[in-house]
């Protein structure tokens, strides 16, 4: 219970220390950019930890899995309450009570917020599936506080 | 014995192929560099992934030292089957990693006819140094040098944040 406290102020602080370095319009971009690489940068490290111990992945499908179930427990406390792909690169990942959202308030009011909120994980899922031998593009959406969308690209190299 | 044998091949054939495909390239010198260069980080990659492997049910290290005692017995044991056979310290973030029989040199020819080349089969491994020691929240500066084969010793500055 504790580390799960300590993990989400934790990334609540620096979401703030990072916006507050970062002055103006046009720095947002750059706020949600530092905030994706710290996420990259951890998930290089996790998936390293987690996958320690475990046998060789057999397709892309199956790494997916993986992240949809072992990573996001082991992260956020639950699995991904739904995973969906067109079987061409394109995976979409729906949390229908994504935990570092739930602090805000639910409904629509602080919606323009929550990108911030979604960097870390974006690049946490990007870092991971680098390591893994996967490269991705990683973008988030909310429409419904605190459902959350991620959709992963897979780049052919 | 086999994986031994694996990753020793597998980091001639990378070496090779990295200095195959620059010297289609011209300038000499500046080709040397980028080889070394591209070398070190790969070696920095693999090192970043293999500490965290490593380190997953270690507790915390107490010190740098602490780390770079860890680097010269369990990682080096791990990759390169022995040791390290000395560690200096000035106790101001610089270390000397001395290995007698260094597993990537020992192929070669003992004696000084090849010391020239030995740079090349150097870079992966400061690479591979430099990577582990990031990823423990160390950043530093790694180079190594080779006065008689095989024997080997790896300088690392630690860079104070």
């Amino acid at each position: 219970m504790a580390d799960e406290a300590l993990f989400q102020f934790l990334h609540s602080e620096i979401i703030q220390y990072v916006n507050s370095a970062e002055t103006g319009e046009s720095e947002n971009g750059r706020c949600v950019s530092k905030l994706e690489n710290m996420g990259f940068r951890v998930g290089q490290g996790l998936i390293e930890r987690f996958t320690k111990d475990t046998p060789r992945f057999k397709d892309e499908l199956d790494v997916m899995k993986f992240i949809c179930k072992d990573f996001w427990t082991s992260v956020f406390k639950k699995q991904i309450d739904n995973l969906r792909t067109n079987h061409q690169g394109i995976y979409v990942l729906q949390d229908n009570k994504f935990r570092l959202l739930t602090q805000l308030s639910a409904g629509k009011q602080y919606l323009e917020h929550a990108p911030k909120f979604l960097a870390f994980t974006c690049g946490l899922v990007r870092g991971a599936l680098s390591n893994i031998g996967v490269k991705s593009i990683v973008t988030a959406e909310v429409s419904v506080m605190p459902a959350c969308k991620f959709q992963v690209m897979i780049q052919k190299m | 014995m086999a994986d031994d044998a694996l990753f020793e091949f597998l980091h001639m054939e990378i070496v090779a192929h990295v200095y195959k495909e620059q010297a289609t390239r011209d300038d000499i010198d500046k080709e040397r560099v980028t080889c070394v260069s591209t070398l070190e980080l790969m070696g920095f990659r693999v090192g970043q992934g293999l500490i965290e492997r490593f380190t997953k049910d270690c507790p915390t290290f107490k010190d740098d030292l602490d780390i770079m005692k860890f680097v010269c017995k369990d990682f080096w044991s791990t990759i390169f089957k022995k040791q390290i056979d000395n560690l200096r310290t000035n106790h101001q973030g610089t270390y000397v990693l001395q290995d007698n029989k260094f597993a990537l040199l020992t192929q070669f020819s003992s004696g000084k006819q090849y010391l020239e080349e030995a740079p090349k089969y150097l870079a992966f491994s400061c690479g591979m140094i430099r990577g582990a020691l990031s990823n423990l929240g160390l950043e530093s500066v790694v180079t190594a040098e080779v006065s008689l084969m095989p024997s080997c010793k790896f300088q690392v500055v630690v860079q104070k944040l």
